[in-house]
This record gives structure tokens, C-alpha cells and sequence, in this order.
């Protein structure tokens, strides 16, 4: 996966079961466009609803549930929500 | 006069949709696109008008099928007014594709659906204001309920408007539009796309291409993500504007149970088997109902008519193909129809995807590619067009072989009519537990040797909800139609051709020359090499085909168990039918499509012949 070096926030993977994150980034070109129709902008706030042992996430952002798998879940710099 | 349907995926377009047309819809397939339209008319103020369920779609700038296939209908000025159906409990999400699809400056008028959904969380929806922002006529509907439909058509025929929308964009953003509408002269929403690299303008992505760098390199993010957040930003803040929320009690969240691993995955492996139970136990009585009362009404009087012989042969042909078609084929195909609209209906479908993720992962997939596999168990021909979910070529590659291999309702007719039938319902299941071991190990080897990458799974999760029961038939109505109006003939005029063969004895020369591989390999009657085959043209007609060489539908009287089961394996593993080998070809290409019917062929005969070499 393509990164933005500018963007240090860790990925979204490494958060837990009903933690409320702030998107900072999204790495990857040919993800990021579906992500962010899906509302996953920079600075969006998002709740992580469900977290599989591989690492596969629903993440709950504008009333809306979104699954998304290991490997996209790690594109995606987050930062925990204040 | 033309209407479409324009909305998020879930929004409750296809019920609208219904509510307005009725159940006489028809299915076209958009030129140049495999994406499937629902068209219907009604008939308003004594005038025809045409209503188009577009597809379910997130966005108007992404290059998925549907995505273009709908942006190239709002280009074209494919209908009069386009009809915004918004989800009232997810209004901020469904308002960034209004917005989108309101800078193409079609007439539109917006209906607000779900509001009862709303209500029930507390969420009210000022229709006045909303529509003061978005410049057109608003509806709050509840279509589960039928509230407010009946409004539709006389607002969206008399009071549609283009709809005032403007995204405060960034002011880079901002100039550089003004800038190519000055310069070069496109519309905005052609800017706005170029500006994306996206879009169907094959000049302006060269002229955009230095602009959009640079306005990226100043905000230290692509002008597709600041075009994006724009207009989310815009969405939200008329969300809040017209959203009033009331404190509610929360309801339970089913999701609590449905997306965690347990008790998930055992509650996604009880809907499959319940499935494919319900189509072998109820499949199975219909069709003792319908083979008996065929039998003594129409099959007993002919025979006894005693007419000459090649009349008589097509004759009885023509009675065992209909006998075959109503009486074994179409109870399963209903069945199972049902069945799968019941589960799509509910919103499960995406929660399996969740499920499943990680066993996918495991044979170089995701969680998505459930989805044709599920559809597979009804037909391969939709699973293959499914396939386009998966964004890799290598996905694509190895889900194509493996929804090849997937029992298809057709198969499940073989399966059910000659193993749960005549030898017993375990051993029509471990044909099912045989076939799974196969695809798992296909699946592992082709995820070690085919090349490529792997994308993974983003799927907006389905709100979970009641099925709606006509919902349910229409969607059933289209699966069973293309059963009875393009697969039932097919069945007809091959049996009848059966008949002209076997009449001058073709079909017997035919088998004796394959016979080493039927009866020495695969332990087989020599006619059976003849059903074998016709199962190629449709997977039905194997076993249509084999009570009609055989003489009686009552198979087990002229087979052993073991020939029976044999002879359902290999055809079930045995190349898919021409249509899926035809769509395969065209979404996948020959090699794929050559490959594909290669292994399942030689898949077919060895399981065969081990089973024969096993179980003799």
C-alpha cells in the first residue's frame, strides 16, 4: 500500500472494540476514493464498532456502518479522540 | 416522459420503485454495461410514463460499473426528472450524493424515505427547510408503510425543478473551475471529475493534471479528498439544519450478535444450511405434487393413445421436457429464488461479507467475495457479473474459478431430484462437504500461484430490516422469469432434439463411443454420456435428459445408488453450463474462460472415478 510519508498517525488496525478515533489520513490512492465516499475524510470522528482477530473493522462514522478488512484498516492514520 | 430513481445502495428505491410500477417490470442492461436496469410504466393523467430504478450507488465520481453507468445516464439526459430517494436515518450520507448528482443540473425533486425508521430514533425531519436548501420539492415518506408514495409522481411530474446546490468549495478549488470553465468551456461537474482524474473526458485530465498537483502540494492532500470533505461538509451542515433529534431508548443492536465471530459465524453457517434444507425439503414436495398430477393427467392418456412411433417419441419428449421443467427443475429454482431474496432483503448479506473476511483472506480474498459465492448457489451467470466487486485481477481470477464450482440452483436440481431423492438427503449433502473440500483447495493453490495483488474489502454495511414480502416476489418474480422465459424453452426445444436423435439411434452411437470413460471409468449406463453432455447447455438438462433416456422419472428403479450419486457429482463438477463459460469469457476473458472448463472438466471425472472405484 502507497504511503503518505507527511502522515504519522497510526493506523486505524491498531485501535479496539468501542474506541472513537479522529481520520487524520488516508494512504493509498486506489482505497481512497471509496473510503472517502464512504465519509472517511480527514478529520472525520469515527467509532470502531467491532474488531475481528485479523484485524477486519466495522467502523461506525456519519450514523453509517462500514466493514473494511486488515489491510485497508491499516491505511487509514487515525488518532485517538480527545 | 421519463423518471429515475437516483440513490444510496439500501435507500428503499426498488420497494418505491414497485409501489410505483407494480410487478410488471422489465430488466435492460445499459449499452456497453453488464449493470442490470429496472424499467417499468405507469400510466399518469392518461399519459405513459416511464420510471428507471437506477443502480445503488455511494457517489457519482468513482469508476465502479454502476458508478459510471449512472453517471453516463445524468450526461445523457437519460430521464426527465430524476426522483433523489434519501435514507432519513442516514440523511448526511445520502445528501453528499444528492449533491453530486444536482451539479449535473438535472430537474429533481427529493423524497426523504425511512421516516418512520427515523421516528422510531427519535429523528425528525423538517421538509420545509430542507428543501429551502436544496432548491427542490421534498417528500417524507415511509415506503414500508406506503406513506406519502401516492405523492411521487404528481410532484416529480409537475413541480420538478434543478436543484440550487452550492458546495462552498475550497478557493483553489474554486478558481481552478472558473478557470477551465473560461478557458476551455466544460461544465463544472466535468471540471470537478477531471480535477479527480476521474470521469469520461478523455482531453481535460491533461489540462487538470498540473492544476490538481498543485493544489495538492499546497494542502498536503489530494484535491479528491478536498473536493470530498467539501461536500460531506455541506451534507452535514444541512443535516443539522433540518435534523431534530429527541432523546429515545436505544434499541437492541442486532449487530451486538450477527458481527462478532460468536455467535456470527455459527449463526451464517445455520442460514446456509437452512437454505439449502428448506430448497431440498420443500423443492422435494412440490415436486411429488407436481410430478404425480403431471403423470396422471397428461403422461398416462398420451401413452395410451399408442400414436406411430416418431410422433410418438416427440410427443413424449415434449410431455417429459415440461414434466422435467415444471415438476423437478422449477420447485427448486422457486425455492431457492425465495430463499436468497429473503436473506438479501434482511441486510445479512453484508454481514456475512464482515464474517468472512478473515477465512477469505486466508485463500487470497475478502470478506466481498462471499457475495457472488452466495449468489452462486442460485446461478453462476450473476455470481460471474458479481465478480466485478472484487477490485484485482488476481481476486477476480480466483473467485471466477471457484463460483464456477459453486452448486447453482440448476445443480442442486441434479443434487436434490436424483441424490436427496432417490438415495437419501445425508448423501445429497456430502456432495455439498465434497465440492467445499474441493473449492478449499482450489482456492489455496490458485492463491499461491496466481500473480497479482489483493485489494480488500470496503462495504458500507446494510441497515438490517423486515423483508418486505412483495419486495421479496418482484425480486424473486425477475430470478424465476429468466427460469421459465429463457431456460424452460431452452429445456423444450433440446428435448425434442433429444427425440429426432435418439429416433435414427444418434444418441446410442454416440454413447458407445465415449463408453470407456462412462462405463469403464465412471461405471455409468452408456446413456448417460448423452445427459452428461446436454448438461453443458443447461445443468438441468442432465438429469432432465437422463429420465427421458432412461424411460421414467423414476430413476432408482433403472440405477444403482452408487451410478445415481456418481452421475450427480460429475455432473455438478463437470464444466459449467454455456452461459456462464459465455459471461466468464466476457468479463474474464477466453484464457480464464478455457482454463476454467478445462479443470472442471478433468475435476469432474477423476472425483467421479474415485467415487465409482470407492463405492463399487
Amino acid at each position: 500500500m502507497e504511503r503518505d510519508e507527511s502522515c504519522q498517525s497510526p493506523g486505524m488496525s491498531e485501535f479496539s472494540d468501542e474506541e472513537e478515533v479522529i481520520i487524520r489520513c488516508i494512504h493509498g490512492r486506489a482505497c481512497a476514493r471509496r473510503l472517502l465516499d464512504l465519509g472517511l475524510v480527514p478529520d472525520e470522528r469515527a467509532t470502531i464498532k467491532r474488531k475481528l482477530s485479523n484485524g477486519a473493522l466495522v467502523v461506525q462514522v456519519k450514523v453509517c456502518d462500514v466493514a473494511v478488512s486488515p489491510e485497508i484498516t491499516s491505511a487509514i492514520g487515525v488518532e485517538r479522540s480527545p | 416522459m421519463k423518471i429515475a430513481l437516483l440513490g444510496n445502495p439500501g435507500v428503499g428505491k426498488s420497494l418505491i420503485f414497485n409501489q410505483l410500477t407494480g410487478l410488471g417490470i422489465e430488466v435492460n442492461r445499459y449499452p456497453g454495461s453488464s449493470v442490470a436496469l429496472e424499467c417499468g410504466n405507469v400510466c399518469y393523467k392518461q399519459e405513459k410514463t416511464g420510471i428507471v430504478d437506477l443502480s445503488g450507488i455511494c457517489s457519482l465520481d468513482g469508476n465502479s460499473e454502476e458508478e459510471t453507468l449512472v453517471r453516463k445516464f445524468l450526461t445523457s439526459g437519460g430521464a426527465d426528472v430524476i426522483v433523489a430517494i434519501l435514507d432519513a436515518t442516514k440523511l448526511e450520507r445520502n445528501l453528499y450524493l444528492f449533491v453530486q448528482a444536482a451539479e449535473f443540473s438535472p430537474k429533481m425533486i427529493a423524497v426523504v424515505n425511512m421516516c418512520d425508521a427515523a421516528e422510531r430514533q427519535g429523528m425528525h425531519i423538517d421538509a420545509g427547510t430542507l428543501s429551502s436548501h436544496l432548491g427542490v420539492p421534498v417528500i417524507l415518506a415511509a415506503a414500508s408503510e406506503g406513506r406519502n408514495i401516492d405523492r411521487i409522481l404528481p410532484v416529480a411530474l409537475g413541480e420538478a425543478t434543478p436543484a440550487r446546490v452550492h458546495v462552498p468549495y475550497d478557493h483553489h478549488i474554486k478558481a481552478a473551475l472558473k478557470s477551465l470553465e473560461k478557458t476551455i468551456g466544460t461544465p463544472m461537474h466535468t471540471n470537478l471529475l477531471a480535477l479527480q482524474g476521474t470521469g469520461d473526458d478523455t482531453v481535460l485530465p491533461d489540462a487538470t493534471g498540473a492544476i490538481a498537483q498543485e493544489i495538492g502540494m499546497r494542502h498536503r492532500m489530494s484535491v479528491g479528498q478536498i473536493i470530498t470533505t467539501n461536500r460531506h461538509n455541506f451534507a452535514g451542515e444541512i443535516t443539522a439544519s433540518v435534523v431534530k433529534r429527541t432523546a429515545q431508548k436505544k434499541p437492541y443492536d442486532l449487530d451486538s450478535l450477527l458481527t462478532r465471530t460468536f455467535p456470527g459465524i455459527p449463526i451464517l453457517c445455520t442460514i446456509l444450511f437452512l437454505l439449502l434444507l428448506s430448497v431440498f425439503m420443500i423443492g422435494l414436495w412440490m415436486e411429488r405434487i407436481i410430478v404425480s398430477a403431471f403423470t396422471s393427467s397428461n403422461i398416462t392418456p398420451f401413452t395410451a393413445l399408442a400414436l406411430r412411433s416418431l410422433r410418438d417419441q416427440i410427443g413424449f419428449f415434449l410431455l417429459i421436457a415440461l414434466q422435467a421443467g415444471f415438476g423437478i427443475a422449477f420447485p427448486f429454482v422457486f425455492t431457492f429464488c425465495i430463499g436468497l431474496s429473503l436473506i438479501e432483503d434482511t441486510g445479512y448479506m453484508t454481514r456475512a461479507a464482515f464474517l468472512a473476511d478473515r477465512a477469505m483472506h486466508r485463500i487470497g480474498l475478502h470478506g466481498e467475495a462471499i457475495i457472488p459465492m452466495v449468489i452462486g448457489f442460485g446461478c453462476t451467470v450473476p455470481a460471474v457479473m458479481n465478480l466485478r466487486l472484487l477490485k484485482t485481477r488476481r481476486e477476480q481470477t480466483i473467485a471466477a474459478f471457484l463460483v464456477t464450482m459453486i452448486p447453482c440452483s440448476a445443480r442442486t436440481v441434479v443434487i436434490a431430484g436424483i441424490v436427496a431423492d432417490f438415495v437419501g438427503i445425508i448423501r445429497a449433502f456430502s456432495i455439498y462437504l465434497i465440492v467445499s473440500v474441493l473449492l478449499i483447495l482450489t482456492a489455496v493453490v490458485l492463491s499461491r500461484i496466481t500473480p497479482g495483488e489483493q485489494f480488500g474489502m470496503i462495504v458500507g454495511m446494510s441497515t438490517l430490516r423486515r423483508p418486505e414480502a412483495r419486495l421479496v416476489l418482484a425480486k424473486s418474480w425477475i430470478r424465476i422469469k429468466e427460469f421459465l422465459f429463457i431456460a424452460m424453452p431452452v429445456l423444450i426445444v433440446t428435448c425434442i432434439l433429444l427425440g429426432l436423435c435418439q429416433y435414427p439411434g444418434l444418441t446410442e452411437l454416440f454413447g458407445q463411443m465415449v463408453a470407456p470413460v462412462t462405463v469403464t471409468l465412471l461405471g455409468l449406463p452408456v446413456y448417460a454420456s448423452t445427459a452428461l453432455l446436454f448438461g453443458v447447455f443447461r445443468k438441468e438438462l442432465a438429469f432432465e435428459t437422463l429420465a427421458v433416456l432412461a424411460g421414467t422419472a423414476d430413476l432408482g428403479s433403472v440405477m444403482t445408488g452408487v451410478e445415481l450419486y456418481t452421475f450427480a457429482i460429475v455432473s455438478v463438477l463437470f464444466v459449467p453450463c454455456v452461459s456462464a463459460i459465455a459471461v466468464l469469457y466476457r468479463q474474464l476473458g477466453a484464457r480464464i474462460a478455457i482454463i476454467t472448463s478445462i479443470y472442471t472438466v478433468f475435476l469432474g471425472l477423476f472425483i467421479g472415478a474415485i467415487i465409482n472405484i470407492l463405492m463399487k
